[in-house]
């Protein structure tokens, strides 16, 4: 299993160690800054598990989709409908 | 069933962009201004009056879009009611789908927010759109197009139909 398949499969684990540290941080205030970046990451890594799940492709392959996206020059006439 | 329909439109829309990378594409990227055409046009709007569509007025407007992908499109429109002097607008965004054979005939569907001066004219929401568009003479500019929103809060109808002339802007689409 490689690393995209990981993290697909354990997106409910992601979400779940998101929000325990969430709690963590309500009754801790103090531990915030330790906190916060890893909550941040943690949300970040989920969304883009639930993104690769949702679409059948790998995070890798999406990452090399957006790397290379560019702008379409051709004209649809339907695109002028208004 | 208006959030599942804006859900579903949500979801195809961003299914779309993610597959549209995996076309092969012998185009070379462009910048937004390169990706960006222009169209003006007039044309017949009729809007749900409760009874059903009735013709409300014939327009004149100008719509604009930015391909991003072969087949997602950044789409916009402002148009002026001739007889009962309203403006009409929208923005958003349109999956496209062009004939492999035939670039001069595609079909789009997408979600926009209209804008309407006066009530009744037009939508003032929300909607899910389908629309067509065909270069119906070879040695000729203009474009028939034809497109139908329905408001997703209010479930209005509304169909336009126009003929337009695009615009090259300078280093724009064709």
């Amino acid at each position: 299993m490689n690393r995209d398949q990981w993290i697909a499969r354990f997106i409910p684990a992601l979400g779940g160690l998101a929000d325990f540290f969430e709690s963590l941080k309500a009754q801790a205030p103090e531990l915030a800054p330790q906190l916060d970046p890893k909550i941040a990451e943690l949300r970040a890594k989920m969304d883009a598990a639930l993104l690769s799940n949702v679409v059948g492709i790998s995070l890798t392959e999406l990452q090399k989709m957006l790397e290379t996206m560019s702008l379409d020059p051709r004209a649809h006439p339907s695109d002028l409908a208004g | 069933m208006k959030l599942q329909l804006s859900i579903a439109l949500a979801i195809s829309l961003a299914l779309a962009t993610l597959a549209s990378f995996t076309v092969v594409d012998d185009c070379d990227g462009a910048t937004a201004w390169q990706a960006l055409s222009v169209g003006i046009g007039g044309g017949g709007v009729w809007v749900d009056e409760g009874t059903g569509p009735a013709f409300r007025d014939v327009e004149a407007g100008v719509s604009a879009a930015v391909s991003l992908t072969p087949h997602v499109s950044v789409v916009g429109s402002a148009s002026y009611g001739v007889d009962r002097s309203y403006v009409r607008g929208s923005g958003g965004a349109r999956i496209t789908a062009t004939d492999a054979n035939d670039p001069t005939f595609s079909v789009g569907v997408g979600i926009s927010r209209h804008y309407v001066s006066e009530p009744g004219s037009g939508l003032d929401e929300a909607a899910a759109e389908a629309a067509i568009g065909w270069k119906p003479l070879a040695n000729s500019r203009i474009l028939l197009t034809g497109l139908a929103a329905i408001g997703i809060d209010t479930g209005r109808r509304s169909f336009s139909v126009r003929a337009v002339v695009p615009f090259k802007v300078t280093g724009g689409a064709q």
